[in-house]
C-alpha cells in the first residue's frame, strides 16, 4: 500500500506528463504483478462500488478521534476531501503495514462490502491503524471509489508500453474492458497486458471491443480552415450527435454493446441486442446511441424530421430526441415496456472497425466508410442507421449549415480525414478527427449562494448557485430564482477575488452554504437545457460552467427566467 | 495574559514558549482545527535536507519559499550545511545579521545578489526566498530548479496544489491544534479570549468540550472570519 500511496503522491504533485510517466515506470518496475494489476485498474479509471458507506467512515473517525460531529464537519469543509479529512483527524499510526495493494484490496478491503455497521465500526479502526497518513488517505479513496489522480488511460498505456518496449496501441487494445466492473484484476491479467506480442493476438475473441478513436477540438475561425485543413474534399463532414458513443460488436452469434467508458452496456439496450440477427459475425461498428422516434411508415428516410414539425408542443416529434431523455432511460433500473416505448434507441453508425473478422482499422477511412454504407444498407432494422455526410461547396458553406445545429438536435460537426486510419484514443499520428462544436448556450446569471470547494479549491468559496430574475426589469416584485450550480471556469486569481467578496457580502450561513447579497454577475455556459419538474425554476441545464465574470453588468441587468425558457425551443 | 502569535515547540532561534498561570488568557487561533497537527520539527528538517540532497545530486538548485523573518532563520538553523551552498534572498539577509548579532547560530549564507548567473555553486545550492519572489524574474538566475514552500498551510493537499510548487513542508510558527489546547490548559485560565483565525470553532470547542468561559476577542485588524486567508503566516 505504501508504494502505491507514494506513486499517488508523486502523480498528484506534478502536472508534467514526463514526470508522471517516470513515476509510473518506477512503480511498475518494482511492483509485484498482483499489486501492479490493481494499480493499472485504479489508474486507468476502474472504480469498485463503494465498499463502506460514507456515514460509517465519518462515525468511525469521530469515535476514534473523540471529536463532536460539528467539528468533523468544520474540518471537512476546510479540507474539502473526505478521505483526506479522515486521514488528518485519525491519530497517526505507529507501525505501517508492509502488505501490498493486492493484499489490501482482496483480503482487507473487498471483504468489508455488505458488512453490518457494527461489524465495520469494529474492523475499520484496526485496519486504519496499520497505515501511515498518506496510505490511509489513499486507502479511503479506494474504499469510497473516489480515487482520481490526473492520469489518462493513454498515459498509463504509454508507461506500460515503454516498460516492456511494446507498441502503446497494442497495450491499449489489451487494456480494453480492463476496468469493467465484472473484471477482477489479477497477476496473470497484468502479465498478459505486458507480454510479448503473439501471432494469434490479432484475431479478436469474444465480445472484446477496440479502443475508441477520439476527436480533437477545433477552435480556429472558419477563415483559417483552408490553411489548416485544406479543401473540404479531403474530409468527411458529419453532424456531431449528442448521445452515447458506443461500439456494437457482433461475433459468435451475439451482440455486445460497449460505451466509450469501456463499460459493457448490452443489458441496458435490449433493442440493440436484437440486431444480432441482422449483422454477420465478425462485424464491429462504431457509432452513437440516441433516443430515436421513427415516424410511422417511413423509418429512415428523413433523419431530421422533427425540425420541420414545429406545429405544436404536443405533437409527437420524430427523429433524434434530447440527451436528457436518454439520460433518464440510462438511470432506470427496470427497463419496462413503457420505458422502451417512450425512449426507444437507435445507433447512428460512424465507422466500421472489423469486417468478416478482419481488423479494418489500418485501412483508410474512405474504404471503411464505403463498406460501412454497404453493411448498414443490408441491415433491415431501423435501429441501425448511417450517420449522414454533410456536403458543402466550401468551409463557409459548411459553417452556414452548422448554424442550424441546435434546431437539428446536434452539437455541431465532426470533421474526419478521409485518409485517416482509425487511431487509438485522442491521437493524431495515423490521421485526425476534429470536433467542431457550436458555442454553448449562455446566460447572464447572479451568484446567490456559495459553498467551499473541493480538492485544489478547498477552503475557498468556489462552488456557486446561480439565479435569474422571475420578472422583467422594473418589476418591483421580481425575485431571483436559482437554476444552476457551477464551479468551473474561473482562474485562480478570480477565484480568490470572488472568495473575498463572498465572505464580505455574506447574509446568512446554513451549514457549509452562505447566502450573499447579490452583487456578482457571471456569464454561464451550458450544453443542453430541458424542462424539469424537480427544479424550482422548472428548468435543468447540462454541464453549466462560468464563461466569464461580467464585471460590467449590474445585477439588475442579469437575464430572466423568460429568456431561459426561450432557449427551451 | 495576552499572547501574540505563538508555537509551543522550541526551535533554537528564539525564546521558547513558557506557560504562565493566569485567570484570563488571550490566544490566537490561526490553525484552530483538529486537522492541523504538526509533524516533529526534526522530521521536517530531515525531509527538507533529503529534498535538498536529492536535488543537489541531480545538479539542480533547490528554492525554498518561506517568510523572511523568523521562518527563514529557523530553517537555516536546521539545514545540513554539508550538502551545499546556502543562498538567501535580499529580504532574508539583513534579518540574518540581526540574529547572528543576537548570538543565534546560523550557518554561513551567501546573498543571492553576490552570485553570477551560471555560478557552479548554484547547482548544489539551496535558496531561501520570500513567497513574493516566486514567479518573478529574480528566479531566472537559478536555471533549472525545484521549488518548495514551508508553511503550516502545506498540511492540506488543496493548498499545496494551489501554491503550484513541487513540494510543501509543514513548518509553522503558529501552534497547531494540540498546541493551542495544551497552551490554554497550561495557563489554567478559566476565561479564554480567542482571536485571529478559527475563532468561532475554538470558542465553541472550549465551551462545550472543556467547560471554559471562552469568547471571541474583537481586534481592530486582521480577518476575524473563519477564513484561512493564508497570507497570515
Amino acid at each position: 500500500m505504501k508504494a502505491f500511496a507514494t506513486l499517488y503522491s508523486r502523480l498528484d504533485a506534478t502536472t508534467s506528463s514526463n514526470a508522471k510517466l517516470a513515476a509510473m515506470r518506477d512503480y511498475f518496475r518494482e511492483a509485484d504483478p498482483a499489486d501492479a494489476a490493481w494499480a493499472v485498474y485504479f489508474l486507468s479509471g476502474g472504480r469498485p462500488r463503494q465498499l463502506v458507506p460514507t456515514k460509517v467512515l465519518r462515525e468511525t473517525t469521530m469515535i476514534v478521534s473523540a471529536l463532536p460531529e460539528w467539528l468533523f464537519e468544520e474540518s471537512y469543509q476546510a479540507v474539502g476531501d473526505m478521505a483526506e479529512t479522515i486521514s488528518l483527524l485519525m491519530p497517526e499510526a505507529e507501525h505501517s503495514s508492509d502488505d501490498g495493494l493486492a493484499v489490501w484490496m482482496q483480503d482487507k478491503l473487498l471483504p468489508l462490502r455488505g458488512l453490518p455497521p457494527e461489524e465495520l465500526a469494529e474492523r475499520l479502526p484496526a485496519l486504519w491503524a496499520q497505515l501511515d497518513r498518506l496510505s490511509l488517505m489513499v486507502c479511503i479513496k479506494l474504499i469510497t471509489g473516489a480515487f482520481r489522480v490526473g492520469v489518462s488511460k493513454l498515459l498509463v498505456t504509454r508507461a506500460l508500453a515503454s516498460l516492456v518496449d511494446l507498441d502503446p496501441k497494442r497495450v491499449a487494445q489489451r487494456l480494453v474492458g480492463y476496468t469493467d466492473l465484472s473484471h477482477r484484476p489479477s497477476a496473470e491479467g497484468y502479465l498478459a497486458l505486458i507480454a510479448d506480442e503473439s501471432e494469434h493476438e490479432h484475431a479478436q475473441r469474444g465480445g472484446q471491443p477496440y479502443p475508441f478513436f477520439l476527436a480533437h477540438p477545433l477552435q480556429a475561425p472558419v477563415e483559417e480552415f483552408d490553411t489548416l485543413l485544406g479543401a473540404p474534399e479531403n474530409w468527411f463532414v458529419e453532424w456531431k450527435w449528442d448521445g452515447i458513443r458506443a461500439q456494437l460488436v457482433k461475433r459468435d452469434g451475439q451482440i455486445w454493446v460497449w460505451s466509450r467508458g469501456e463499460e459493457l452496456v448490452s443489458e441496458r439496450f435490449p433493442e440493440l441486442c436484437e440486431l444480432a440477427g441482422n449483422l454477420p459475425d465478425g462485424t464491429v461498428i462504431d457509432g452513437e446511441i440516441l433516443v430515436w422516434k421513427h415516424a410511422p411508415g417511413e423509418p429512415t428516410t428523413n433523419l431530421f424530421e422533427h425540425s420541420d414539425s414545429d406545429d405544436s408542443e404536443t405533437a409527437e416529434r420524430f427523429g433524434v430526441q434530447s440527451f436528457s431523455l436518454l439520460q433518464q432511460r440510462i438511470g432506470r433500473k427496470n427497463l419496462t415496456a413503457k420505458v422502451l416505448a417512450d425512449a426507444p434507441v437507435a445507433v447512428l453508425a460512424y465507422d466500421l472497425l472489423e469486417w468478416q473478422g478482419d481488423d479494418w482499422r489500418q485501412r483508410e477511412h474512405r474504404e471503411r466508410r464505403q463498406q460501412l454504407e454497404a453493411v448498414v444498407g443490408q441491415c433491415p432494422s431501423p435501429r441501425l442507421m448511417l450517420s449522414p455526410l454533410v456536403s458543402g461547396a466550401d468551409w463557409q458553406d459548411l459553417a452556414r449549415q452548422r448554424e442550424a445545429s441546435r434546431a437539428r438536435g446536434v452539437e455541431g460537426m465532426m470533421i474526419k480525414a478521409r485518409a485517416a486510419q482509425y487511431g487509438v484514443g485522442r491521437t493524431k499520428d495515423v490521421g485526425v478527427w476534429w470536433k467542431w462544436k457550436i458555442d454553448p448556450y449562455s446566460i447572464d446569471a447572479v451568484l446567490i449562494y456559495a459553498q467551499r470547494g473541493h480538492g485544489r479549491r478547498a477552503s475557498l468559496y468556489t462552488d456557486y448557485t446561480f439565479a435569474v430574475w422571475d420578472g422583467a426589469p422594473g418589476d418591483p416584485e421580481r425575485k431571483l430564482v436559482p437554476f444552476a450550480k457551477a464551479y468551473s471556469g474561473l482562474t485562480d486569481e478570480e477565484m480568490r477575488k470572488v472568495d473575498a467578496i463572498v465572505r464580505k457580502t455574506t447574509v446568512e450561513k446554513f451549514g457549509p452554504v452562505r447566502s450573499v447579497t447579490p452583487t456578482l454577475v457571471f456569464e454561464l455556459g451550458f450544453e443542453g437545457i430541458a424542462a424539469s419538474s424537480r427544479h424550482k425554476s422548472g428548468i435543468a441545464v447540462r454541464f453549466p460552467r462560468m464563461l466569464r465574470w461580467r464585471l460590467d453588468k449590474p445585477v439588475e441587468e442579469a437575464d430572466t427566467l423568460a429568456t431561459l425558457r426561450e432557449l427551451l425551443g | 495574559m495576552a499572547s501574540g502569535d505563538y508555537k509551543v515547540e522550541p526551535d533554537g532561534t528564539c525564546a521558547p514558549f513558557e506557560p504562565v498561570r493566569c485567570h484570563t488568557f488571550i490566544t490566537e487561533s490561526t490553525f484552530g482545527l483538529p486537522i492541523y497537527k504538526w509533524p516533529s520539527q526534526a522530521e521536517v528538517f530531515r525531509e527538507i535536507n533529503d529534498w535538498w540532497r536529492a536535488n543537489a545530486a541531480a545538479g539542480r538548485a533547490s528554492v525554498l519559499f518561506c517568510y523572511a523573518f523568523g521562518k527563514a532563520q529557523r530553517i537555516l538553523h536546521g539545514l545540513d550545511e554539508n550538502i551545499g551552498t546556502i543562498v538567501v534572498h535580499g529580504a532574508v539577509e539583513p534579518l540574518n545579521k540581526v540574529y547572528r548579532e543576537g548570538g543565534v547560530y546560523l550557518p554561513p549564507t551567501i546573498y543571492a545578489g553576490d552570485l553570477k548567473k551560471g555560478d557552479p555553486r548554484l547547482k548544489q545550492a539551496i535558496i531561501l526566498a520570500p513567497p513574493s519572489a516566486g514567479g518573478s524574474t529574480w528566479m531566472r538566475r537559478f536555471g533549472d530548479y525545484a521549488d518548495a514552500f514551508a508553511s503550516g498551510w502545506m498540511m492540506l493537499r488543496g493548498t499545496r496544489r494551489r501554491r503550484g510548487v513541487d513540494r510543501g513542508f509543514v513548518l509553522s510558527d503558529h501552534a497547531d491544534w494540540p498546541g493551542l489546547l495544551w497552551a490554554i490548559e497550561q495557563t489554567g485560565a478559566e476565561r479564554v479570549m480567542v482571536t485571529h483565525g478559527s475563532v468561532p470553532i475554538l470558542v465553541r470547542y472550549l465551551r462545550e468540550m472543556r467547560g471554559l468561559d471562552a469568547q471571541a476577542f474583537e481586534t481592530e485588524y486582521g480577518d476575524e472570519d473563519d477564513a484561512n486567508t493564508q497570507e497570515a503566516e
